[in-house]
């Protein structure tokens, strides 16, 4: 038995030592970009034999993290309020996409009543990312203010700490609705497109934390991917 | 000014947690001491809080919970409450999430007492209840205040569960550790330091005053 176990710890401390020597990025992305950055990634690598490491985190996270000397090549965020505040003479923002609010639900909800639905009866929990930090959640205030229902959908109202979770709170059914980026509505339930003329557009940017010939190669490779984000419900800027 | 109202919430939460956490866990530790016949499912079922990551305990409690599923719908159809996004439900979570830092200690608190003692009592005509309340509880004084102080500070420092199931709600989830959690993510970190410095005190002073007592 016990000889097994000094095999056992032997096997983990050699496992360790696997260093890898091949080309590698690594890539910070918002959570709600990160199924589509994925994607990308995933694709880029068959072709390119350089290896992407996707962290995936909420923008204010990852800000911290950077800002403590994190070693990320390329920041994804959710605005662009974060790369700017990353950026210098030698790196700036690039706005990458631009995303979209939808009301999303999985129950029986008349979605085609839009926002005058939020504040029936039907609806006693609205799930949104927390507008404090969350850029959708921002933009979710904002829309909302834009209504001017916020006050009356207040009581109503609870917090995720990003998309995700305002995702999740609904999908467990624990909140009615969400408000969420169309990129999460997609592929279940039911959603209803929010009219764009009542928040300021959530243009996404990312920013090159370290220079190198394989960052730019992704980059380019990114830019030629929109069919990919496209059909994940994103809009890319002119 | 800064808003004392998360720290209030969170001494409330930690305070009701742990009186009724207490009376659970007397029964629990009482049994667990004296049964004689090892119950090694029951033990591990009570530890198993401290190993699971709290995130996932919070993400079960709000699946096994929640308005839709079974439990949650038995849960408020006796009681009226709802388990998800209430004061109610983070004192359920905490319940379980500190279970077994109330119920270790009293454990082993039973456990060191002398069985001549209860002997004594039992020949001298005490019930079982009066050697309980008159012989243990006096003598394991010290096992109680760190069962106390122990589920207290871990109720104190839970953040994955009440992030899971809270809704970060002000005045009714949103607990300091949350409201760190989002002046962290808002990048206003002297809020976050206040918060902070102010739990830490606490629960410093707590586990300083235990300690000075034994």
């Amino acid at each position: 038995m016990r000889r097994y176990f000094v095999y056992f710890v032997a096997i983990l401390v050699t496992g360790c030592n696997w260093a890898d020597d091949s080309p590698q990025i690594t890539v910070a992305c918002a959570a709600n970009f990160f199924p589509t950055l994925r994607k990308i990634s995933r694709s880029f690598e068959q072709q390119q034999q350089i290896k992407i490491h996707n962290v995936m985190g909420a923008s204010g996270n990852l800000y911290a993290q950077i800002k403590s000397g994190a070693p990320y090549d390329i920041f994804f965020s959710a605005d662009c309020d974060y790369p700017q505040k990353l950026s210098s003479d030698n790196r700036t923002p690039v706005s990458y996409v631009i995303g979209k609010l939808v009301l999303w639900t999985n129950r029986n909800l008349p979605m085609q009543k839009g926002i005058s639905l939020l504040t029936t009866s039907a609806i006693k929990t609205i799930a949104i990312a927390n507008p404090s930090y969350a850029p959708y959640g921002k933009k979710s205030k904002e829309m909302l203010m834009f209504y001017k229902v916020w006050d009356k959908v207040q009581p109503k109202l609870v917090f995720g700490k990003n998309v995700g979770q305002a995702f999740q709170f609904t999908q467990t059914q624990n909140a009615d609705i969400a408000i969420i980026p169309l990129a999460l509505a997609k592929n279940s339930g039911k959603y209803w497109e929010i009219p764009h003329h009542s928040y300021t557009p959530i243009t996404q940017c990312y920013i090159v934390l370290r220079d190198s010939t394989l960052s730019q190669k992704f980059l380019s490779f990114f830019h030629k991917s929109y069919h990919t984000i496209k059909k994940d419900g994103y809009d890319i800027p002119k | 000014m800064y808003e004392w109202q998360p720290i209030i919430l969170t001494l409330q939460l930690a305070m009701v947690t742990t009186v009724i956490l207490f009376v659970i866990s007397v029964p629990i530790a009482y049994w667990l001491a004296f049964s004689p016949k090892k119950h090694p499912w029951v033990e591990a079922i009570i530890l198993l809080p401290l190993v699971v990551p709290p995130v996932v305990l919070g993400f079960y409690l709000l699946l096994a919970f929640g308005k839709s599923s079974f439990l949650g719908k038995l849960l408020h159809s006796i009681t009226g409450l709802h388990f998800v996004f209430t004061f109610e439900g983070l004192v359920l979570a905490s319940l379980i999430y500190s279970l077994p830092f109330m119920v270790k200690p009293l454990q082993s608190g039973f456990e060191s007492i002398p069985h001549r003692w209860i002997e004594t009592a039992y020949c001298l005509g005490k019930s079982k209840w009066q050697t309980l309340y008159y012989v243990m509880l006096p003598n394991m004084k010290f096992a109680i205040l760190s069962a106390i102080a122990l589920s207290f500070a871990h109720t104190v420092g839970e953040f994955g569960v009440v992030l899971m199931i809270g809704g970060s709600i002000p005045g009714k989830t949103k607990v300091a550790s949350i409201a760190i959690y989002d002046a962290v993510q808002s990048l206003d970190y002297s809020l976050a330091n206040f918060y902070a410095l102010v739990l830490v005190a606490i629960t410093f002073v707590i586990l300083l005053c235990v300690y000075k007592r034994s």
